[in-house]
């Protein structure tokens, strides 16, 4: 556990499958991206707000199952912010990013 | 330079050109060599009239293997080949420098530009550009009238009865999960690992499977990339009496929890997911059905 991710309810989840545990962490990697990238993009005009909840939506479920508890919380802010101005979300994607470094940088460790 | 104007939108522009990039074979120009630079100049109300293009066309006259692409709600794509970065930076000082004020009164010039090479990969170019095109909407908007349909309704609640008998002869019960995500759809199927999973990514894939293979124990995500969870178990309370839904969500609002239970849910369990509750909720169900028997 660091101060970005506790994995203990996802490893309480899948036992000691090391080689679940890398794949679900790959796939988180991918996904978290793909989902980010998404969300940047949707931030740059109003007219895709609901595409950008809906992508806030999926990373707070990932990131939740993941116990990415921060991340989550942004995820959220994120959802039910999705009315927000161009410039807040951008503000938003912004720190979505910074703490996804930081749980990148965990799983790295982990590997 | 070449330049064209184009009464789609550039999403669909975008995801046409490299759909068919993709399923292009060896050789030619692969757009793995192409960059794209986007601009989005209705934000600054330029929207492409003749009169808008004859200023910016010669802006782009001085650069070679570059074509521009100007779009009807005021979008601009720019493509070339290569790793020329050279061009970039010129395309964005020219730009710049021709609509400084309007620019900078609405964004960082930085902003100002998506530059679609960053987003590593072409593919992820692909996936957002659908969904900026509405494409599982579109289908999930065929897929809801189909869902509420009422003869259909009608037909699969005959076919339900005649086949859900065989769920009695099943020592262990058999489960659906509905789930977009994979990283949530692997957790799911590992806790579960006991029981033979079917998995579902969208609603219409799961009444799919549903049909064919009568599950004893759905898990049902709200969102999903066609028609939402709650219209998926809503369908199914109306065609099998004996259908075991658990809802699963991120969100977990009280308006989420109400419609499920008014669609006849047994349970709503949010993420994170924990072992317990899903297999709880298998559980429950067992106990359901030998109470029926």
């Amino acid at each position: 556990m660091n101060d970005s991710v506790d994995l203990t309810n996802l490893r309480e989840m899948i036992g000691n499958d090391r080689e679940l545990e890398q794949e679900l962490f790959e796939e988180y990697i991918s996904s978290s991206s793909l989902l980010i990238d998404e969300l940047r993009a949707y931030s740059e005009k109003d007219s895709d707000s609901e595409f950008w909840k809906k992508s806030a939506h999926a990373l707070k479920g990932i990131t939740q199952n993941l116990g990415a508890n921060d991340l989550s919380e942004l995820c959220k802010k994120a959802q039910e912010g999705f009315m927000l101005a161009r410039e807040d979300k951008s503000k938003l994607v912004t720190a979505i990013e910074a703490e996804n470094k930081k749980v990148l940088e965990y799983l790295e460790t982990l590997s | 330079m070449s330049h064209s104007v184009v009464n789609s939108s550039s999403e669909e522009l975008l995801y046409a050109f490299l759909l068919a990039e993709s399923q292009r074979g060896s050789g030619g120009e692969r757009v793995a060599d192409i960059k794209f630079l986007y601009c989005q100049f209705f934000q600054i109300n330029l929207a492409p009239t003749a009169e808008d293009m004859e200023d910016l066309t010669p802006l782009f006259d001085a650069l070679h293997d570059c074509t521009v692409y100007y779009f009807h709600d005021g979008d601009i794509v720019i493509k070339w080949a290569g790793q020329n970065e050279a061009i970039r930076a010129q395309i964005i000082k020219l730009i710049v420098k021709k609509y400084e004020h309007d620019i900078k009164r609405f964004f960082n010039p930085k902003e100002f530009f998506v530059d679609y090479d960053l987003m590593d990969g072409n593919e992820k170019l692909r996936v957002i550009c659908a969904k900026k095109l509405n494409k599982p909407t579109k289908h999930g908007k065929e897929l809801s009238k189909f869902f509420t349909d009422s003869n259909l309704i009608a037909t699969l609640r005959k076919t339900i009865q005649l086949t859900k008998m065989q769920r009695n002869f099943r020592s262990k019960p058999q489960i659906l999960i509905v789930e977009d995500q994979i990283f949530s759809q692997r957790l799911l199927t590992s806790i579960l690992k006991e029981y033979t999973c079917y998995v579902a990514k969208s609603s219409g894939d799961a009444l799919m499977l549903y049909m064919e293979k009568n599950p004893d124990i759905v898990f049902l995500d709200i969102d999903l990339p066609d028609v939402s969870g709650h219209s998926f178990a809503k369908l199914i309370s109306k065609i099998d009496d004996s259908a075991y839904v658990v809802m699963v969500s991120s969100n977990h609002y009280a308006a989420d929890v109400k419609t499920a239970q008014q669609n006849m849910a047994k349970n709503f369990i949010g993420k994170p997911y924990e072992k317990e509750a899903i297999l709880r909720a298998v559980e429950n169900y067992k106990k359901e059905k030998k109470s029926r028997s």
